[in-house]
């Protein structure tokens, strides 16, 4: 599994036009699939199991996992400016559209069809999220262990409404302990 | 000033302990918005639906909170706050992450922060759903986005999107 350090010569520049072109067109999730197909498949500037270890490794990191992964593989094909101009192009395009829509929705009298709009778009995001969690949650809840880790998560959180640093702090020793390497085989 | 400072310091905190991604802190985030004044729960739900509407990483929505509290200056504060600190955890354990391999432990990490992730997860489709599904119509674009991500895979998501603002407009 160890890899030597590859030194590549792709310009910060191209780093930031390419994830410029990302952020401005990957809409309504799935942003890691077109990430791929651009670094690995269109640009060819690393393999799959490459790409594949930096986004496990992002799924374990704090943060955004597009935010996380545009700086992993910026710094590996480009250094610390390329991860840089990945960063700040992947968020770019997106970050100025909420803005102007925010400043569009919460200073001026709105027309009233946009709101009912936004509303039929709540509806649609709340089964956005459904869906993406039973997307991962799938194979999780066949397994009792992982079932009823899920389960006291929720409960913590949407029904006792303790905080986020408080649920962790309970949740993550349990978890680790629960699927302990000896104990959780699968 | 001490607002900015506040923004910075809440939306970093928040982004160190957001693991399992945007969607998993939501409930977080929601509860912090409203515990500061920064929006309440219906303007909260708002933003993130304006967030829907944007291309790029999922939670850009975070600066419109900051901007709502003190305009571009805060909106600024908020981006430093909650997208640096990870960014530069990222950066150095990637580096790291390539000298010493130690793919057990993170493995077992993994395993054991995926089923918080999905409990988290489902908490904030917990929480979206008690402020956007009000009444039949909404129920009735709910279900149909339901049967239609889950029935059309290969759809685009973001086809969904619009079809229930369409949807919204002519029936809410």
């Amino acid at each position: 599994m160890s890899q030597t350090v590859k030194t590549r010569t792709v310009s910060p520049l191209k780093v930031f036009t390419t994830f410029l072109i990302l952020g401005a067109t990957s809409i309504g999730g799935g942003m890691m699939a077109h990430i791929r197909e651009a670094v690995v498949v269109r640009e060819g500037w690393m393999s799959d199991e490459e790409f594949l270890e930096c986004y496990g490794l992002c799924q374990t990191l704090p943060g955004l996992n597009t935010t996380n992964l545009s700086v992993l593989i910026g710094d590996r094909v480009a250094g610390g400016w390329g991860a840089l101009a990945a960063m700040l192009a992947v968020m770019a395009p997106g970050g100025g559209i909420v803005l102007g829509l925010a400043t569009y929705f919460l200073n001026g009298p709105a027309p009233a069809w946009t709101f009912a709009g936004l509303k039929g778009v709540a509806a649609v995001s709340v089964a956005l999220l459904f869906t993406a969690a039973l997307k991962v949650g799938r194979k999780l809840f066949g397994n009792s262990v992982d079932l009823q880790i899920v389960l006291l998560t929720f409960l913590c959180v949407g029904v006792f409404h303790l905080s986020l640093p408080l649920t962790l702090g309970i949740m993550l020793p349990v978890s680790l302990w629960m699927k302990r390497p000896e104990v959780a085989v699968c | 000033m001490l607002t900015l400072l506040v923004l910075c310091m809440s939306f970093g905190t928040l982004s160190l302990l957001a693991f399992g991604g945007g969607s998993a802190m939501l409930p977080e985030m929601a509860r912090m918005c409203v515990a500061h004044g920064w929006a309440s729960g219906d303007e909260f739900t708002l933003l993130y639906n304006l967030g829907q509407l944007a291309p790029g990483p999922n939670c850009m929505m975070v600066l419109t909170i900051g901007h709502k509290v003190a305009g571009l200056p805060g909106a600024a504060a908020v981006l430093v706050g909650f997208f640096v600190p990870p960014a530069l955890l990222a950066y150095g354990l990637g580096r790291a992450y390539r000298k010493f391999n130690d793919s057990p432990n993170q493995e077992w990490f993994r395993r054991s922060m995926a089923p918080i992730s999905v409990g988290l997860t489902l908490a904030g489709v917990h929480l979206m759903a008690s402020s956007a599904l009000h009444g039949a119509g909404a129920l009735l674009i709910f279900a149909l986005a339901l049967y239609g991500l889950t029935r059309y895979q290969r759809c685009h998501p973001f086809f969904m999107v619009l079809l229930g603002g369409l949807l919204g407009v002519a029936l809410l």
